[in-house]
């Protein structure tokens, strides 16, 4: 990797992370879930800007353009983030389910009193 | 509580059945008169809120679409919540006749049993749906009988009467969609017993069925791997009933 592309990959990388701050200050994004990304920026900083690293790895997995195993790097996370994101909504599914429910029942509930009340 | 004073609750999911449910309804209170009726209005788009309204039947209004299973699980979220001790869960569609629920309860009381389906398949009489949909249900039956060696005829049967033991089972899980054939594995790995009733079923006369022929694939694929989940979560966790 040349330094030029490095350097490209280092600036988008701290805009991002930059960006996704300024989400979680103004309170849009939770930390929480922001947290997988800072982790994903990092891993990534450090490899591009550690060529030996990136070289080492490289060698280790039998990749031989170091760009590749970046690519290779950030497609294993974000289907990371995708099964993250998965167990978010399946949970807020049944959260919403319970709560269509209990609003259902409890508007039941009230109009039977209502009714009660007006007959007195 | 002696079992004859017990206090049964018809639970009929409703989603755009303008064209039956008045009919169902009155149905039940003709033929089950000691049975209290909760309609569940599943946000409807059609008249079915008005003539629940209008007929003075007890109804919820679920403030969102939930689909059939969220439907049903209000309903025993509300026999839970009031108390019944025996919930039956009829099709707002007409399919199911309120004649047979004194059967099932007897059947229920005299096996002591968890739950009693009404099935189309003992006695073979009456609405026997399509010959691709039957083969379906075959397979169930005899996929459930491999997971839990148990035969159920009519796993896929919507007309159900349940025990108070399995209406606080269901009001803490029960399934979002396609529920019934799961359902069945999840209670007979728990160890609750399950018997059926022979039923005559009429063919629908409004509305649609909720499984077309382009879901029919996925309806088969996911209640298949629903109920192999279902059996092995059993087994994982002691198949100990609650």
């Amino acid at each position: 990797m040349n330094l030029r592309l490095q350097l490209v990959v280092a600036v988008v990388i701290i805009l991002a992370m930059i960006y996704i701050t300024n989400k979680v200050r103004k309170k849009q994004v939770e930390l929480k879930y922001a947290l997988l990304w800072y982790a994903l920026g990092l891993i990534y900083l450090l490899f591009d800007l550690i060529p030996p690293l990136q070289t080492g790895i490289c060698q280790l997995l039998g990749i031989t353009v170091p760009i590749n195993m970046l690519i290779f790097l950030a497609i294993g996370l974000i289907l990371l983030i995708i099964f993250q994101q998965m167990m978010i909504v399946s949970k807020q599914a049944k959260t919403i389910t319970r709560l269509t429910q209990e609003i259902g029942i409890l508007n039941e509930e009230l109009m039977k009193t209502r009714e009660k009340d007006e007959v007195r | 509580m002696s079992t004859d004073k017990a206090r049964g609750l018809v639970i009929i999911p409703a989603y755009n059945e303008e064209g039956a449910i008045v009919d169902t309804v009155k149905n039940i209170k003709e033929n089950a008169p000691t049975f209290d009726i909760i309609v569940i209005n599943d946000c409807s788009t059609d008249g079915t809120k008005d003539l629940l309204e209008k007929n003075d039947i007890d109804h919820i209004n679920l403030p969102m679409n939930l689909g059939i299973g969220g439907a049903v699980q209000t309903g025993y979220i509300y026999a839970e919540e009031n108390w019944y001790d025996i919930a039956v869960q009829m099709d707002g569609d007409g399919q199911h006749d309120a004649a047979y629920l004194d059967e099932m309860l007897n059947r229920m009381k005299k096996e002591n049993a968890d739950m009693v389906i009404g099935s189309r398949f003992i006695e073979n009489e009456g609405f026997q749906s399509s010959g691709l949909r039957r083969a379906g249900i075959g397979f169930f039956t005899r996929w459930i009988r491999m997971l839990t060696h148990q035969t159920v005829t009519d796993p896929t049967s919507g007309m159900r009467m349940v025990n108070r033991r399995v209406i606080e089972f269901f009001a803490e899980y029960y399934p979002k969609d396609y529920p019934e054939p799961e359902t069945v594995v999840s209670l007979l790995k728990h160890g609750y017993s399950i018997t059926e009733v022979p039923v005559q079923m009429l063919a629908r006369t409004t509305g649609e069925s909720s499984i077309s022929m382009r879901k029919s694939v996925y309806y088969m694929l996911k209640v298949s791997i629903a109920c192999l989940i279902a059996s092995w979560s059993a087994d994982l966790s002691g198949g100990k009933r609650k």
